[in-house]
């Protein structure tokens, strides 16, 4: 496992009870919570919901540094979205500082860990998902679930190769971005000091890397071709997906502590 | 050195042991299963009091718990599933010396058809993923079986029993303070002694092959 970076679809997690859930039912699952968690905004609920998400993260062994790595780009959003609401939200609550103009009031403090709480909550829904669930099931779930748009003529196939494809270029691309860096570099390639010269400075990388993209999907177009691959003709898939009696638990355990906490939200 | 060996030998008896349970035949597996029941009905009779809370603290939920560490797969579900059937047949093992059907339609009956589902649960991952049998992630799958599986359609019952047979609408406070608050310190005790009896005994590779 490559622990260092992120890279999208490389850190599955085997052995565990959400990896084996139906992805049709974890992808409505993760939808549903993110519902919820956009629908309301109040601490009682997010408690709830960050209990759900906390020991479903726990019962899945991800261990501490592989949590850490996947929260880690989340963390500054969520940091940003609290001092926006704590310096921009109207003053509600009681006055606490007031220096220069801004005032920052408790008011803007509840709002401002809310909302950031809620950003949390958002990507560590996503997380669990991305952890228990193989780039090729996601995009074979999106695909049978859009199924029904295809009374409206909505390439549903197509968007799921499509999907497919990009989940599993990106762990290849960043690899090969490492390898001409590397390559680069060892040409006499100096990435530069400040932000203006290392952006322009990275154009050496950025055009080889996107000449290779080109070259590899022309190759993939071509190895799709040679193979019989036919836009507009059903498809077979090698694994058939079944709902089974746990898959039903997991999406009944889910609605009900969405709903749960959206019920108490206005409840409370 | 002889703590090692000893240790071993232990590991080696839990693997024999639950390898047995894995292969052995459906007649034995009813009996294991009817064991647990009654183990269960003893369990729900023992009570003790947590020094913060007046509501007792019962082994029922307890021996739900480690009914599907222990069975597995299945045969989990199904001894709470005897333990429910044989309670209202008329055994009085349901907490506090009670039985019958009127125990199951009654207030609290809605708990004990969450244990049938709480050990199907449990039983499933246990049997199917070793990992999952470290004291962790046991503690998780255990509260979440307990919240979700057996306060959820137990609550449920309760609603429909206050409203429909006392003939009151309780609200969501209060019906919580009646079924889900005086529990939840005596749940997050026993969740945590069903977890760590688990880590103990079971084994720590797969026994199913």
């Amino acid at each position: 496992m490559n622990l260092d970076r992120l890279i999208f679809g490389s850190n599955i997690l085997e052995d565990n009870y959400i990896r084996d859930v139906d992805p049709r039912i974890k992808l409505i699952s993760v939808l549903i919570i993110i519902l919820a968690t956009a629908l309301v905004s109040s601490s009682v609920s997010y408690v709830i919901l960050s209990a759900l998400l906390i020991t479903g993260l726990i019962s899945v062994r991800p261990g501490w540094k592989l949590v850490w790595i996947n929260i880690r780009p989340f963390i500054f959003l969520s940091l940003l979205t609290f001092l926006l609401h704590l310096i921009f939200s109207s003053g509600e609550g009681q006055l606490l500082i007031s220096t220069a103009g801004l005032e920052i009031t408790s008011g803007g403090v509840v709002t401002g860990a809310v909302f950031a709480w809620r950003i949390l909550l958002f990507f560590a829904a996503a997380v669990l998902f991305n952890l228990t669930t193989d780039p090729l099931d996601i995009s074979d779930a999106v695909t049978r679930l859009l199924k029904p748009l295809k009374v409206f003529r909505l390439p549903v196939d197509q968007l799921g190769l499509l999907i497919f494809l990009a989940f599993r270029f990106v762990p290849v691309i960043s690899e090969e971005s490492q390898a001409i860096y590397a390559a680069q570099v060892s040409r006499g390639y100096d990435p530069g000091g400040g932000f203006i010269k290392r952006l322009r400075n990275s154009i050496p990388l950025i055009s080889a890397v996107l000449a290779s993209s080109i070259r590899r999907a022309g190759h993939m177009a071509e190895a799709l071709e040679a193979r019989g691959f036919h836009p507009d003709r059903e498809r077979s898939s090698l694994r058939i997906f079944k709902i089974r009696f746990s898959d039903c638990i997991f999406l009944t355990v889910t609605l009900i502590v969405s709903a749960g906490s959206v019920f108490l939200a206005y409840y409370v | 050195m002889q703590l090692a060996t000893l240790a071993d030998t232990f590991a080696k008896a839990r693997l024999d042991a639950f390898r047995w349970r894995y292969n052995t035949a459906v007649a034995h597996k009813i009996g294991l299963a009817l064991g647990v029941a009654i183990l269960t009905g003893l369990l729900a009779q023992v009570r003790f009091y947590l020094p913060w809370t007046p509501v007792p603290v019962t082994g029922q939920t307890f021996a739900v718990l480690m009914a599907g560490v222990l069975l597995g797969r299945h045969w989990g579900g199904v001894s709470m599933a005897l333990y429910a059937a044989l309670g209202a047949f008329g055994i009085p093992w349901f907490a506090g010396w009670s039985g019958g059907l009127a125990v199951l339609a009654g207030p609290t009956g809605g708990y004990i058809l969450g244990f049938i589902l709480a050990a199907l649960f449990l039983g499933h991952v246990t049997d199917k993923y070793v990992k999952s049998r470290n004291f962790l992630p046991m503690a998780a799958l255990m509260s979440m079986a307990t919240a979700a599986l057996i306060f959820v359609p137990g609550l449920i019952q309760l609603a429909i029993w206050t409203s429909v047979v006392q003939g009151e609408a309780v609200s969501l406070g209060q019906l919580l303070a009646m079924g889900l608050t005086p529990f939840l310190a005596g749940a997050a005790v026993k969740v945590a002694a069903a977890a760590s009896l688990t880590k103990v005994v079971t084994p720590k590779s797969d026994y199913s092959k």
